[in-house]
């Protein structure tokens, strides 16, 4: 029964091949729009580290002066000071921490042959490795006590070491980086979290980092992050840019559970009484101990000109579907004797809705393959005009499946209305007029 | 006889209705959305682009490259041939990275309201390489120009000032001879107004707010602005590399980019909300002139037969022409009359939610006669079928 509803489905698409065509061209064009849409947004809202939500937190305190909300009031500043991130680092009160901010410094090749080059360097301390699973190909990270000793190591990105090194085991092998000579103890597999929710405040378009140096040699070096806000402004020398209330450095904390995020909330808001009582912190207490969940979600990760483009592109869908459900309105009312004639024969209004249903459901079907192709075609031309999603996994198996199922349930729904309206052709009006 | 066997069944016109109801919304709005974005990316920066080229060069041992040293690059760049001037800055307009700060015409408090701009240091020798027009006043002299080192500490003086950041701090004056205060330099005396002199971040709100201050710059990079003569820019772009590496073989130098490329990587936001929305709007403009054309065919082809019993009776080519035509006439003034109505509510819904541009007079009137236009060029080729019917049909069998 459902192979010869299929077979006269298919029958009715060729009698008519240049507007079967053209519908399913139009349904593919809606899905392939909406389906691009949903890939950007969901690459844009996906939560690198969601394996571990929940343990690994960001830490935000206001420091902002008084009546002068950092963007919007009641939403502490995006990074820390100097004092008050190592204020809280060195209590050790979290079972991870990682103190982070990004910058660029020359690199020249010892052992390499590399032509002097600006690297993007995230200054970081040894936790971070282990704290956000960075993948590594060669060596390792470093440890605490080499934090605190200040030695010169340096682990690469893959893409630096093939540039660098091509590829090869580099670790020992020495680069000059800063003027000063450094030794590779580790390079990390090609590691591209998608949306870069750990330096998040440099922004989406910020380069990827080639370098990562222990925290201690930026500091030695006076190097200031990327993005450095003072409010109020501050213009002068580093010992005093470390005093200042200019916001540059992230923080990040592990706590293995809710006994020791509950205790790390009264050290935020211990800190921040004892600041008040020193004169410092004006604002209300603003503290935010967020997830990678809540913190992207805080930063707006997914912009609005993103959510803006998948409603336009949605409503772009809802008229490929009013337009296909006119299209085979008109189409099956052109055949409306032919279903007296079969109604006439026996044939029950169930059997003609379902045939005419059929009918829709093989468009959406070919409307699928024309919406992936157009899926694929439209998420290569978003990553080419978009660089942060450069690295984003846009398609995947069941990003497939959604847009056949999409296709197949827009065209059944499109479907719908044109079957119920020739399932309900009385048979003897036509017949009459023969 | 009218409109009627399309009428009977009503369904139909409705979903067309429909169809170019929500096209009408979408279309206006996406519209309005990607000219807003246009016009930004259309705003001149006020620098003699076509002409310009930049390079970015700093040591390889972090240190200040000294006012001495970036004098005898530019020294060695401006006896390039085609070079026209050539000079030190410590930011470009579009760049999409630079200084700024908040300044007010009175000196500020501890804290309160201050406007902001961007900054740009340089000598008597950055505006001509800007190209930028002065509208008032006198441009930079030597004897203008202070120090600056690398923590922003330093002795300066003087200062042009932007168009737009004149008209906030000074309304209804000249700023001429005005003094500009910021927390991180002395009081600036304003010497001349330039047109305009854009920041680095285009979608900033302080866009056109800037300051270039006379300054000698002590920085660990440099960014050296290279204005040509009309027609030699791409021969000068290919000779600043070797130039430059010659005076001083030991440095990172960055590629030359021409501002034609440094315009097009700060407005890459921009365009690509462009391309997108007019990607939308093409595809949407065909896909319901398909449905229009699509099921006017259905409607002439199920009608043959009463459209021969009329030209039996003595309707004309004309008349049956008129009849299509004016079908989807009504059926679009129906979908005008509500898609009127649905853009109007989603632009509000859009103005509250993701702080778009009110819609301007014309897209809503624009829209409507486009819609009109494309459904009576869809629905002519069926209506032209259907008037080729001929007369006889009425006669034969169904």
């Amino acid at each position: 029964m459902l192979a010869h509803t299929l077979r006269l489905s298919l029958r009715a698409l060729r009698q008519d091949l240049l507007r079967s065509l053209l519908m399913i061209v139009a349904l593919g064009l809606g899905i392939g729009a909406a389906m691009t849409s949903v890939a950007v947004f969901r690459a844009m809202s996906v939560n690198p580290l969601a394996h571990k939500e929940g343990r690994v937190f960001i830490v935000q305190m206001d420091n902002m002066a008084a009546g002068s909300p950092y963007q919007k009031a009641g939403e502490p500043p995006k990074q820390l000071t100097y004092r008050d991130a190592t204020a809280l680092w060195q209590t050790h009160q979290a079972r991870r921490q990682v103190l982070l901010y990004p910058n660029q410094i020359a690199l020249e090749g010892l052992d390499a042959p590399l032509s002097p080059t600006l690297a993007t360097v995230m200054f970081t301390t040894a936790d971070l490795f282990p704290m956000f699973d960075v993948p590594m190909r060669y060596g390792g990270g470093w440890d605490a006590a080499t934090d605190e000793r200040g030695d010169l190591v340096v682990v690469l990105s893959r893409e630096l070491n093939e540039r660098a090194f091509g590829g090869a085991n580099s670790v020992g092998k020495h680069l000059r980086i800063g003027g000063q000579r450094f030794t590779v103890i580790g390079v990390t597999e090609a590691w591209h979290p998608q949306p870069r929710f750990y330096d998040y405040a440099a922004g989406v378009g910020a380069p990827e980092p080639d370098l990562w140096l222990p925290f201690a040699f930026g500091i030695a070096q006076q190097m200031r992050a990327l993005n450095n806000d003072c409010w109020p402004s501050y213009a002068g020398p580093f010992a005093g840019f470390q005093q200042s209330e200019c916001v540059w450095l992230n923080l990040w904390v592990e706590l293995g559970s809710p006994d020791e995020v509950a205790a790390y909330r009264t050290l935020m808001e211990r800190y921040v009484a004892d600041q008040k009582a020193l004169g410092r912190f004006p604002q209300p207490m603003h503290n935010r101990l967020r997830t990678v969940a809540e913190w992207l979600r805080s930063q707006a990760a997914v912009s609005s000109d993103v959510r803006l483009q998948t409603l336009l592109s949605f409503a772009f869908l809802a008229v490929c579907l009013i337009n296909t459900a006119g299209l085979l309105l008109a189409k099956f009312l052109a055949r409306v004797r032919e279903v007296s004639v079969h109604r006439a024969l026996g044939a029950t209004r169930n059997q003609i809705f379902l045939r005419y249903l059929a009918e829709a459901g093989v468009i959406g079907l070919c409307g699928s393959l024309i919406g992936l192709l157009l899926t694929f075609g439209g998420s290569a031309a978003m990553q080419r005009l978009a660089p942060d999603l450069a690295h984003a996994r846009l398609l995947d198996p069941s990003m497939i499946g959604a847009t056949v199922v999409l296709a197949i349930a827009v065209s059944l729904v499109a479907g719908a209305i044109p079957a119920w309206r020739v399932c309900r052709t009385v048979p003897a009006t036509f017949l009459k007029s023969e | 006889m009218k409109a009627q066997p399309a009428m009977r069944a009503r369904i139909g016109p409705m979903l067309l209705a429909g169809q170019v109801a929500l096209t009408l919304a979408i279309v206006v709005n996406a519209g309005s959305i990607a000219s807003d974005q246009l016009n930004q990316m259309l705003r001149p920066s006020g620098l003699d682009e076509p002409n310009l080229l930049s390079v970015h060069t700093l040591p390889l041992d972090g240190s200040a490259i000294s006012p001495a040293q970036s004098n005898a690059d530019l020294a060695a760049l401006r006896a390039l041939p085609g070079v026209a001037s050539a000079s030190r800055v410590n930011a470009l307009p579009l760049g999409e990275e630079g200084w700024r700060t908040g300044v007010g015409a009175k000196p500020l408090g501890a804290s309160g309201p201050a406007v902001h701009t961007a900054l740009y240091y340089g000598d008597q020798t950055l505006p001509p390489a800007f190209g930028v027009a002065l509208a008032e006043g006198r441009s930079l002299v030597e004897a203008d120009v202070g120090d600056i080192d690398s923590t922003l500490h330093g002795a300066v003086t003087t200062a042009l000032i932007s168009r737009s950041l004149a008209a906030i701090l000074f309304p209804g004056e000249s700023p001429i001879g005005k003094q500009v205060y910021s927390r991180i330099n002395p009081p600036l005396t304003i010497v001349g107004m330039v047109d305009r002199l854009q920041s680095a971040w285009p979608r900033n709100d302080m866009h056109e707010n800037s300051l270039l201050i006379a300054a000698r710059i002590h920085l660990p990079e440099a960014f050296y602005l290279i204005r040509t003569q009309p027609g030699t820019r791409d021969n000068v772009a290919a000779r600043v590399a070797p130039t430059l590496l010659a005076v001083n073989p030991s440095r990172i130098l960055d590629p030359v980019r021409s501002y034609g490329e440094i315009r097009a990587d700060g407005y890459r936001g921009q365009r690509t909300v462009v391309t997108v929305l007019g990607g939308l709007i093409g595809a949407l403009l065909f896909i319901t002139a398909l449905g229009i054309g699509g099921t006017a065919a259905f409607w002439v082809a199920s009608r043959v037969q009463q459209i021969g019993t009329r030209r039996a009776l003595g309707a004309s080519r004309g008349d049956i022409l008129q009849h299509f035509m004016r079908e989807n006439f009504l059926i679009t003034s129906g979908g005008v009359a509500i898609g009127g109505l649905l853009a109007i509510g989603l632009n509000r819904w859009l103005i509250a939610h993701y702080a778009v541009a009110p819609l301007g007079w014309y897209f809503l009137p624009a829209g409507v006669l486009l819609l009109y236009a494309l459904g009576q060029a869809a629905v002519l080729g069926p209506a032209l079928r259907a008037a080729a019917v001929p007369p006889a049909v009425a006669t034969r069998g169904a």
